[in-house]
């Protein structure tokens, strides 16, 4: 396939994967009942996600380095919050999954809560990984200079992303102290989707950063060996 | 122009400008208003009582009103409904999201007359983003047309929800203020009273 094709399929891909979670996430847009189908039809492309790249959960520690125990660490984070996040959903569920009267309560209202909070990190934390693949992809099919401008662009959104992430009302998520979400109702809807990709971002590049630290640590520790 | 002459007049300036912008902040008087603080809290609208309950006989928003209306000299004046909610907290959840959906109007034993008043507090437990509906019950009569209303809520993280549109949109005929927020389970914290009364300083009638 045309590698220009191959990066448009991708990006297809993911930016649709990106639209349903900013759906799901940013419930103020959806509201409850289209949240939840949202939700569902989103845990089946996750599902599809998952077995399109099965073969990479047998190497997560490829190697016994800083960089593949990070990569290990963001990928059973990722697991258990998706989990977390996907079973306490259907318990607290008042649409799609009513019909199985599931017990619910303040405990799994917060874990809900808080799990959709640790998904939200853990996949941006995950899309860093591929921060320089995405690079290299966009420099080899539309130039070094658009590469750059992205770069650009995703450090200044992703500083501003941090600087939501990192609060008390984060962390009161983060802690299960809050069985409800805020969502300001004041601002525009759009604020909603912006912070929440800001959020995502933030993660993002911050994952790239820690990968491009922990490989050039491993790989100088490779090199070390070698010269040994 | 040098440098050194330059930064000392923009310091001033802007010193002057802060100052200014200070002295126009009226904190609100309440000794020239009636005031009243109407509150809902679950603790006189629920079935019997259960640990907690018994550790804490006065309910989070209605402890916030009792500092409310120490601080500016209220009265109070709390809305209860004919029929109580169950004593399980998971039930009355399903109960308050069913009454929002249904727009409900649960009956009140009584309704406050608050005629004499031209200021209300007006108090609420933030049930799904919103007041409980037994507080739409005591706006369609009315009674707070023409009148200032300050809300506060206790909350377990949605803080006001969309309950401030709800209110505007529920009283065209009142003044309705910026409120205070608490999270419910921090309500009857040491903290409280400092807050509260940090809160209405900052106030401007």
């Amino acid at each position: 396939m045309n590698p220009l094709k191959a990066l448009l399929k991708r990006s297809m891909f993911f930016a649709l994967f990106i639209a349903f979670l900013v759906l799901v996430l940013c419930m103020r847009i959806s509201g409850v009942w289209l949240h939840e189908w949202a939700a569902t039809l989103f845990i089946l492309a996750v599902l599809f996600h998952i077995k399109s790249n099965a073969w990479q959960l047998g190497h997560l520690l490829y190697l016994k380095s800083a960089y593949f125990y990070y990569r290990a660490f963001v990928t059973s984070g990722l697991v258990l919050a998706f989990l977390a996040v996907s079973i306490s959903g259907i318990f607290i569920s008042h649409f799609v999954f009513a019909w199985l009267d599931l017990p619910w309560g303040r405990v799994m209202r917060g874990l809900h809560t808080a799990a959709a909070e640790y998904f939200l990190i853990f996949v941006g934390l995950h899309a860093g990984l591929y921060g320089s693949k995405v690079q290299a992809l966009i420099k080899d099919n539309l130039g070094q200079a658009v590469m750059r401008g992205c770069v650009l662009f995703s450090y200044v959104v992703a500083a501003y992303g941090l600087s939501l992430l990192f609060t008390e009302d984060t962390l009161n998520k983060l802690i299960m102290r809050d069985s409800f979400a805020f969502f300001d109702y004041e601002a525009p809807l759009i604020f909603s989707v912006i912070d929440t990709l800001a959020r995502l971002l933030g993660a993002a590049v911050l994952s790239s950063l820690c990968s491009s630290l922990l490989l050039g640590i491993s790989a100088g520790r490779g090199t070390d060996k070698l010269k040994a | 122009m040098k440098l050194r002459n330059v930064l000392p007049a923009c310091a001033l300036a802007v010193s002057c400008l802060l100052g200014s912008a200070a002295s126009t902040a009226v904190a609100a008087d309440f000794s020239s208003h009636k005031t009243a603080v109407l509150y809902y809290t679950l603790a006189q609208n629920r079935i019997g009582g259960d640990d907690w309950q018994q550790e804490h006989p006065v309910g989070n928003t209605e402890y916030l009103a009792q500092l409310i209306a120490k601080d500016t000299g209220a009265d109070l004046f709390s809305l209860v409904q004919v029929k109580p909610y169950p004593n399980d907290y998971d039930e009355v959840t399903e109960i308050a999201r069913a009454e929002q959906q249904q727009g409900a109007r649960p009956e009140l034993k009584e309704v406050p007359d608050l005629s004499a008043y031209d200021v209300v507090f007006v108090g609420y437990p933030c049930w799904w983003g919103s007041y409980p509906m037994a507080f739409a019950t005591y706006f369609d009569t009315g009674a707070l047309n023409g009148k200032t209303v300050i809300p506060f809520t206790t909350h377990e993280g949605s803080r006001f929800g969309h309950s401030l549109t709800d209110l505007k949109a529920a009283l065209p005929q009142s003044k309705v203020l910026d409120g205070f927020a608490k999270r419910g389970s921090d309500a009857q914290d040491e903290d409280s009273a400092a807050e509260i009364t940090e809160f209405l300083q900052d106030l401007e009638l």
